[in-house]
Formats: structure tokens, sequence, C-alpha cells
């Protein structure tokens, strides 16, 4: 009787922690959400200037690389550079003028070009403002950052050359990971050696949790979904990507001569930006095109389209194909890029 | 989980294996792809699949340089619920291994590291050649896209398609030659969920004081493990095919948070 009471006694406690535990793992959950309602018209791009000093002799010129990482699945827009205060005697250009976009998921790049005119040795200030948009469903923001350039105006500095920065692929946000991912891996060592399983389980718990939420913060549960959605040929082995230039045979480009014209016939490529295959497969339509007169062709983005992909047939079982190769006249769908002349030519000659 | 009675508890993972060939392979057409990662080895160029490949969508974001936050929190929290219980309970590539498992036999022990180098092999190819380089070799994929496309007219019989019919056959072959052959020596995901087998919820439960150490549930293990001596083996998929067959039912699947060192 006495251990049955125990062992109850035992279970209850146990209940109670799992209480514990669960309602612990939701208060966390809800904090989060709260967090990402709050900061939701945060800014989107993460900003970085290289170098953070700019060394430079007087009467030289420097560049300052603004590096625009937009970790988001969210197009932002026109970013440019104000000036606010430039020290006297200095000139800034900025290359490219105004950024037209900045794609999901990339980079984007701001030249500052610094001209020094007279300028006596000393470290000066520069200040500018950077300016860019971004719409989120119906509503639109303006974001503006404030920079600050600091210059070191001496004889014989050498500038430093901003080409290497910020080309090739994007790392924003690795920094937090690094932080999260030592502090946990730190503290997951120390409890699984103390076997203390609650506190590893939490920890393990914690990952998942925040991860989670940051990647939703982010919207790479929506890049997850676009590259889902996307079924470009080469990617699962369908077909063998094909890159350079589509050489047309003498068969083709006489044939091509020969059909009957004028009536113009437009060919859509469908794309999508990562596709391997896609720019031959544009290729190859370009090549037609140059043949002859009465090819016209259009490249389209299906991320940014669905709705045209929907419109021209190029979704298999909810999976936008690419690249999709589309002769809207005969309605003829060609996926892939092998054998694509010989296809491409085969359906021209179907044309009404 | 305790309500069922042992024959049950199979019935019930035959049950949850067909929800997850359903749900992966036949996912409800029309949606269109959703946010959710699938937990297991599902390739998401398959027709109607609804749920995006965890392997696949590592590669891309490799590929892009994307930090995979949404992965991670997505992977680590299905290890933190059933670790390999996926393998054993809803993988539709596992469900394949599962029913062409004849052969439970103990070999090749070693070799069931493979599958940590098919993974950190499929990161490093991702990386270094910036394409989606398992899936072009995945049996899966061979199984879920490549076949269905045939039909589909969007495939043709070409160099790819003959390397996937390859890999697939290899793959069958190993399977009717050893339980589990995928699941133990190759599967990344597999990989990737092993390492959260020691913290799962769901997991399998030893009482030293009942066991006698007969060995049956070894003969029922279709990974080749040995639960008797090692109940928590990273390889573990929790299938409860031992706990099924244990005569003195010292082995247990259940679920529940770890609080203790069980």
């Amino acid at each position: 009787m006495k251990g049955d009471s125990v062992a109850r006694r035992s279970e209850r406690g146990v209940r109670r922690s799992e209480a514990v535990f669960v309602s612990l793992c939701l208060a966390m959950v809800l904090g989060v959400l709260l967090t990402a309602t709050v900061f939701a018209q945060d800014p989107i791009l993460d900003i970085s200037v290289f170098p953070d000093v700019l060394q430079l002799p007087p009467s030289g010129e420097a560049t300052s690389r603004i590096v625009l990482a937009n970790p988001t699945a969210t197009e932002a827009d026109d970013a440019e550079v104000f000036l606010l205060s430039v020290p006297e005697g200095m000139e800034i250009a900025s290359e490219p003028e105004i950024l037209a976009k900045i794609d999901p998921f990339s980079d984007g790049i701001l030249d500052l070009h610094f001209t020094v005119g007279e300028l006596p040795e000393g470290t000066y200030e520069a200040s500018a403002e950077l300016v860019y948009t971004y719409c989120d469903d119906d509503s639109c923001f303006e974001v503006i950052e404030p920079l600050t350039f600091v210059l070191d105006v001496r004889v014989g500095a050498i500038p430093i050359a901003v080409d290497q920065f910020g080309v090739g692929r994007s790392t924003a946000g690795l920094l937090p990971l690094i932080i999260a991912a030592a502090v946990l891996a730190a503290a997951l060592v120390v409890f699984a050696l103390a076997r203390k399983m609650v506190a590893v389980v939490t920890i393990v718990g914690l990952i998942a949790v925040g991860a989670l939420a940051y990647g939703v913060l982010y919207d790479q549960h929506e890049q997850a979904q676009g590259i889902g959605a996307v079924l470009c040929t080469s990617c699962v082995g369908i077909e063998e990507a094909s890159h350079g230039e589509p050489n047309l045979s003498e068969a083709t480009r006489s044939e091509l001569a020969a059909f009957e014209g004028p009536q113009i016939t437009e060919i859509l490529v469908f794309y999508a930006v990562w596709c391997h295959s896609c720019p031959y497969a544009e290729a190859v339509v370009e090549a037609f095109s140059a043949e002859t007169e009465w090819i016209e062709y259009r490249f389209i983005d299906v991320e940014a389209n669905p709705e045209l992909a929907a419109e021209y047939n190029v979704i298999r079982s909810n999976r936008t194909v690419v690249p999709a190769t589309v002769l809207p006249a005969t309605g003829a769908v060609l996926f892939g890029v092998e054998h694509l002349e010989a296809r491409l030519l085969d359906a021209l000659r179907s044309r009404p | 989980m305790r309500l069922l009675s042992r024959l049950r508890l199979q019935t019930a993972r035959r049950i949850v294996q067909a929800s997850g060939v359903l749900f992966g392979l036949f996912g409800v057409t029309g949606i269109g792809m959703t946010h959710i990662i699938f937990p297991g080895l599902h390739c998401y160029a398959c027709p109607l699949a609804v749920t995006v490949c965890p392997i696949g969508l590592i590669q891309n974001l490799i590929v892009f340089g994307t930090v995979p936050y949404f992965w991670i929190g997505a992977i680590v929290a299905y290890g933190l619920f059933a670790g390999r219980g996926f393998c054993g309970w809803f993988c539709p590539f596992g469900t394949l291994n599962d029913l062409l498992s004849f052969r439970k036999v103990r070999i090749l022990k070693s070799a069931s590291f493979g599958k940590y180098a098919v993974l950190v092999g499929t990161v490093i190819a991702a990386w270094v050649m910036t394409d989606t380089m398992f899936c072009k070799i995945c049996p899966a994929a061979s199984l879920e896209a490549s076949i269905p496309y045939l039909f589909m007219g969007v495939a043709t019989v070409n160099r790819p398609f003959l390397i996937h019919m390859a890999s697939l056959g290899v793959t069958l072959v190993g399977m009717v030659l050893v339980a589990r052959f995928w699941c133990r020596y190759l599967c990344p995901m597999g990989a990737l969920l092993s390492l959260f087998n020691r913290v799962s919820f769901l997991r399998l439960r030893l009482r030293k004081d009942t066991c006698t150490s007969c060995g049956v549930c070894a003969t029922k293990c279709p990974m080749g493990l040995e639960p008797h001596f090692d109940h928590d083996n990273h390889n573990c998929i929790k299938c409860g095919l031992c706990a099924t067959g244990c005569p003195t039912g010292a082995l247990k699947l259940t679920v529940s948070p770890r609080r203790a060192r069980d």
C-alpha cells in the first residue's frame, strides 16, 4: 500500500513536470509570434559597408562598397544613397546611381567613389542615408538607414580594393547563427556530460523553436515552398543540363529561311533564375530569332509571373516546369532543352 | 501508446505508414506545394507531392548560400519528436524498405556510417558544384519523379533517367538481400534524424529487471541491432518490432519527454 501511494505521488510529479514543459513551449511560441508582429515593418536589408575606414592620399580616390543583402522573400526596390554632409573639397559619386531592385535572397551592390581635393591630412566623416522601399502585399514601406563613412586622409595611403567584397554567395544572417550555435552547443555538451536529460531536451527544443521562428521571420518557409513548386528539368535528373552556345545546324537554318513569312510568331521561354538549363533554352530561341525576321520572343520568370505560367500551360500537377518553351500560336509546350532545336523546329512546322 | 496492446502497435504503425504514403506521395492535389518540410526522404518533384524534401531543399539552400534557419528548425523539431522514428513509421521510402525486409541480418555494422558520408558528400557536392547532385542519383526520386514524369511526357529515356533506374535497381536488390538496406547504410535523411535519437520523445524503453537477455528482439530488428544490449542506438527506427516480439515485455515503445537517464 505504501509503495503504491509513493508511485502515485511520483506519477503526479511527472505529470506536473510534463505540464510545465508543455506550457514553457507554448509560452515560447507565443513570445516569438508577438515579436514577429511587432517587428513586421522592420528594415529587410542587411547593410554592410567595406572597408570600415577609407584610407586615401590627398587628391586621391577610394571606393567604398555597400553590400545590401536581402535575406527575405520580399523584393526590395529603388535603393539609393543620399548624401547629407560631405567634407568640403570632397566629391562622392554612386555607381550605379540607383539600384532598381534587389531580388529575394540575393545581394545588391552600390559602390561609392570618393574623390578628395586638396584636403589636409586627417580624419574626416561623411554621412549619408540609404533609402529603399519594399512592399508586403498591399502596403509598401520606405526604409531610411543612416550611413557614416570615416575617411583617413594620409600622404602615401593606399586605398583598399573593394572588388572582392560582397561578390558571390550571400551569407546574410550567418553571425547570429554562429553565436547561437556556439552557445547552445557548449550548453548541450555540458548538460549531456552531466547527463541532465531535461536540460538537453529543453535546449534542443529551444533550437527547434528558435530556428523555425527566425526562419519564418525571414520568409524562409516561402522560399522552401518556392523551391518545391518549381521543377527544373535538370535538377532531379530528368535530363542533363546544357550550357554554352547553341549552334544551329545547316539544315535548321535553311528550313527556317524557307518558311513562309512574314507572319509574326511569338515564342515564350519560361525560366527560373536559379535553373541551370534555362539560359540554354533562351539562347536557342535567340538563335532562331536571329535567323529570321518573323520570330519574336519573350522570357518570363515563372516565380514573378505564376499567372502567366498557368495561362500558357507550363504547370504539370501543381509544379511549374522550367525551362519551358511555348509557342502560343499552336499551344505547343516544350519542356527541357534536350533536342530543343529539333523539337522547336517541329513545333514551328505545325503552326497555322 | 501504453493502451495499445502489443499486436495493435504494429497495426497502428501500418496505418501511420499508409498515411505517410498518402500524405507524401499522393498529397491532396489542387492545393499545390505547401511550406511543410517532409520528415523523411521524399522527392518534392513527385507529381502529387505537396511537401518539400529536406535533402533536396538543403542542397538548394546551399547553392543559394542561404543560412537555413527554417530547415534547421524543422529538422530539429522532427528529430526531437521522434528521431529516426519517422523512418520506421512515416517515410514512404522507408515503408518500401519495410515491405522488402525479408532478411533481417546483422552484417556490415560499420557500413552504417556510410550514410553520414552520403550526407556530408551531398552537402559538399552542392557547395562545390552548385547543383543538386544527390537528387540526380536519389532512388526515391527515381521512383517518385523519374518514372511518373516518363508517363506524363515531361521526361524521356535518356542518360540521367538510366542513372536513376540503375540507382533504384541497386537499392532494390540491396533491400531484398539486407533488410532496410537503404535506411541502414545510405539514407542521408536517416543520418540527420539519427543525431536526435538519444533525445527524441518517441523511444524504446528497456526494463532491465524483466529482460532475460534471450535475444529474441535482435532477431526481429530490421536494422540489425541488439535492443537488449543497446535500446537507445542511433540507428534505431523505433518500429517496435522488438517490443512486439519480446516474450517478457521488457521492451516498450513510449512517447514522453525525457527526464532522467533512461
